[in-house]
């Protein structure tokens, strides 16, 4: 980064005994980590082993659920984001989430579905509106596709395009992190590689973390991973060194598949 | 052999439809003219005629009704499905559920009790309120089944951009199951404009224009109740042509909604 | 589909492909052992170890291509991947071994008429004996990951190193007898042989270090330091 250039825009998360529970049922056992800045973060783990709580509890999604409970700290940037006087909207806007299924908003077009997060947010002017869409479909790489068909509906899209069109939605925002819950796992192994593409790309806006269970995709295209098991943390590692010399028994025998 | 039983119990089923319109329209067309539809009735023993105020009054009641009702309906519909919890959810459902197996007579006499006697009058409104009791429970679970159909990942993905949640649900959740919200408020007027029972005690009838809703009015289904069980052949003819277009309002409704639904959602 | 018997099946497969790679190591050992030996018994073994040699040959293809196809096909990754690359690795240093044991049995046949002179073949024999012990103490650590034996190795390297100087001088000296310079002159480069085959035996120990630490690094005698008894260390690594 030369002298004089802006700072990259993604922040760091730090995870401090981070606990979650559905009711009476403890999904997260006390989980620290730091997510570095501007780096792909993979969490993988065996099914149930609390990954998609960890994110969710990250834009504070987890609590949505009815009988859900989070104890703990998340500091984005030096803020508590559970901090009582925090808005949990307002972390939404600044953490982002991408779902497993495609979810386009049903009936709107991929201009509208694009926008959403914008208008809904106070944004009216037109101008504005069409170069922000503009901007978010070219980061998510579904620009040229879509360009000549903006007031189509978005649900007559393809799954990958579908799923590129949520990506654009959320980054229409703009915010720091963006959030990955097994993006690609519903998608076709081509839209899978255009996925990941776009993910290593965005690390240079963004902090993104991804929640995966394919192990070669946590491999391939992050930077650093976490392994779950039960809730807990058991390693956290430059991708690098985690996928050829893993301290944890556990994680060599969850990654060389001897178990889950 | 199920598929020959099947067919043949869905002919069986079809038939008296058929049958019905084939006769309505038999016996109401020859009697169908621009009089109907610009005259009022004329006075006990002289032929001729129509019911133009009847037509006017029927609109005017299910008009008033739907005011009431669909908003309620549907706000009901959002409350329980959206935002409320169990137990209020299964409170206002029951609610709901028991009305729309209250008699519509005993809803009219309800209103009957409540408003006309404290009017001391019938009228349109007594009339709509009555209808729109008649409404209310039925577009307020059509509303809460339709939302129920509604992917929980679409309320996610809105409440991820970081949105408060009314406005989630009134620019995303809702207009994603407009189609058929849409289309369960026109069926529900579709019912409410065949009502007879409750505008007997309410909108009572009328002999003359009314456009004021807190007098009585006349409406089609009172109407033909009343033709029908008079002596008069000229009156019987009369109500044939009104039970037609009664019919024929409430089949362009019912098709209007599928044709609502078809096009939000059949459309690929 | 079920990854665990999936992976099952792989690490059956990467099992049944290291049990081929120490068989071959136990070939090679069978090869050395019988050129030596030959060295002094003047049997013709050639057609032997060309046989056994040619057997090695035929694994190490075969090996080769095995762990190629598990790369391919299973992205074996952490333990499992060192082992491949060992594995890789170690092949070929056998195969080498191998090709030097053929070599030392070609030179037992070419010499078979000449006159050997006692003390070098004494020196010969003792060489022989110790690259045997190291072939075989190498391929132990391999197969049991036991990382202190193969850093012994580089010590037990030493004596086959002087050795082969000492040879060296004794062929200098055989040059006043003219009767035994032409087989001293030629079975120099069967001590050469030798001492191959103890450098490919500590080549072997490292690929262990680096299956069991995960770190590529060089073997090195540690210098100055007699009380350890001139055990191995990993150069520029903590001691394990």
């Amino acid at each position: 980064m030369r002298e004089g250039e802006n700072p990259p825009l993604g922040r760091a998360i730090k995870v401090e005994s981070l606990s979650a529970w559905f009711g009476e049922l403890q999904a997260l056992k006390g989980v620290s980590l730091y997510i570095e800045a501007n780096q792909v973060t993979a969490i993988i783990g065996p099914s149930g082993c609390g990954k998609s709580t960890f994110v969710r509890c990250l834009n504070r999604m987890h609590e949505e659920v009815p009988g859900a409970r989070v104890e703990g700290r998340v500091f984005l940037d030096g803020l508590d984001i559970y901090d009582p006087e925090v808005d949990p909207m307002e972390v939404r806007r600044v953490i982002g989430m991408v779902f497993q299924r495609p979810n386009p908003f049903p009936n709107m077009s991929i201009f509208d579905n694009v926008a959403a997060g914008l208008r809904l947010g106070g944004v009216r002017n037109r101008r504005v509106l069409e170069e922000e869409v503009e901007k978010a479909l070219r980061m998510a790489g579904l620009w040229d596709e879509v360009k000549d068909r903006l007031h189509e509906r978005g649900s007559l899209l393809s799954g990958g395009q579908q799923q590129r069109l949520c990506i654009a939605r959320a980054l229409a925002v703009k915010p720091e992190v963006l959030l990955l819950d097994e993006p690609a796992s519903a998608l076709d192994p081509a839209s899978t590689l255009k996925i990941e593409d776009l993910v290593r790309e965005m690390k240079k806006d963004l902090t993104v973390v991804i929640v995966t269970h394919n192990m070669q995709q946590a491999a391939r295209v992050s930077d650093y991973t976490a392994f779950l098991l039960d809730g807990e943390l058991v390693e956290y590692a430059p991708t690098k060194e985690l996928f050829t010399r893993p301290k944890e028994r556990r994680t060599e025998d969850y990654i060389t598949g001897r178990f889950g | 052999m199920f598929m020959v039983a099947a067919s043949l119990a869905a002919v069986v089923a079809l038939a008296p439809l058929l049958w019905v319109l084939v006769v309505l329209v038999m016996k109401g067309a020859p009697s169908l003219d621009l009089d109907f539809f610009t005259k009022l009735p004329k006075p006990l023993g002289v032929e001729g005629g129509g019911m133009a105020n009847a037509v006017v009054g029927s609109l005017m009641v299910v008009g008033l009704g739907s005011a009431i009702a669909l908003p309620l309906g549907v706000l009901g519909g959002v409350y329980t499905r959206e935002y409320a919890g169990v137990w209020g959810a299964r409170a206002v459902r029951l609610v709901s559920d028991v009305l729309a197996g209250v008699p519509s007579i005993v809803l009219g006499v309800f209103v009957w009790a409540v408003v006309v006697v404290a009017m001391r009058r019938f009228s349109a409104l007594a009339g709509g309120l009555a209808l729109a009791l008649v409404m209310l429970p039925t577009v307020q679970r059509s509303t809460d089944e339709v939302l129920a159909l509604v992917p929980q990942e679409v309320r996610e993905g809105a409440l991820a951009l970081g949105i408060p949640k009314w406005k989630a649900v009134l620019w995303v959740v809702v207009p994603s199951a407009a189609g058929g919200i849409l289309s369960g408020a026109l069926l529900a007027v579709a019912r409410a404009a065949g009502e007879t029972a409750p505008l007997l005690l309410t909108a009572l009838g009328n002999r003359f224009w009314n456009l004021r809703p807190d007098r009585p009015v006349a409406t089609l289904p009172v109407m033909i109740f009343n033709y029908a069980i008079s002596p008069y052949e000229d009156w019987h003819r009369q109500a044939w042509a009104a039970a037609l277009v009664l019919v024929a309002g409430v089949l362009l409704l019912t098709l209007g909604a599928r044709w609502v639904l078809r096009r939000k959602y059949g459309g690929s | 589909m079920d990854s665990g018997t999936t992976r099952k099946s792989f690490h059956e497969e990467l099992a049944s492909l290291e049990a081929s790679l120490l068989g071959s190591g136990e070939l090679v050992q069978r090869s050395l052992e019988l050129a030596v030996e030959a060295l002094k018994t003047r049997e013709p073994v050639l057609a032997q170890v060309i046989a056994i040699d040619d057997e090695v040959d035929r694994r190490y293809q075969a090996i080769e291509e095995g762990i190629l196809g598990l790369l391919a096909r299973q992205s074996p990754v952490a333990g499992d991947l060192r082992l491949v690359a060992a594995m890789l690795h170690v092949n070929l240093h056998l195969e080498r071994i191998g090709d030097l044991s053929v070599n030392i049995a070609k030179f037992v046949e070419m010499t078979r008429e000449y006159v050997p002179s006692p003390e070098i073949l004494q020196c010969l024999q003792d060489m022989g004996a110790r690259a045997r012990e190291m072939v075989g103490q190498a391929l132990k650590a391999f197969a049991e990951r036991d990382l202190s034996l193969a850093m012994q190795l580089p010590s037990l390297d030493e004596p086959i190193d002087e050795l082969n100087r000492r040879v060296f001088d004794l062929v200098i000296g055989a040059a006043r007898d003219p009767s035994l310079l032409d087989w001293a002159s030629r079975i120099v480069l069967v001590s050469r042989f030798l001492e191959r085959v103890g450098d490919q035996a500590v080549d072997i120990g490292e690929q262990v270090g680096f299956l069991v630490t995960g770190e590529v690094r060089q073997f090195e005698v540690e210098r100055g330091m007699p009380d350890t008894g001139g055990r191995g260390a990993l150069l520029g690594g903590t001691p394990q």
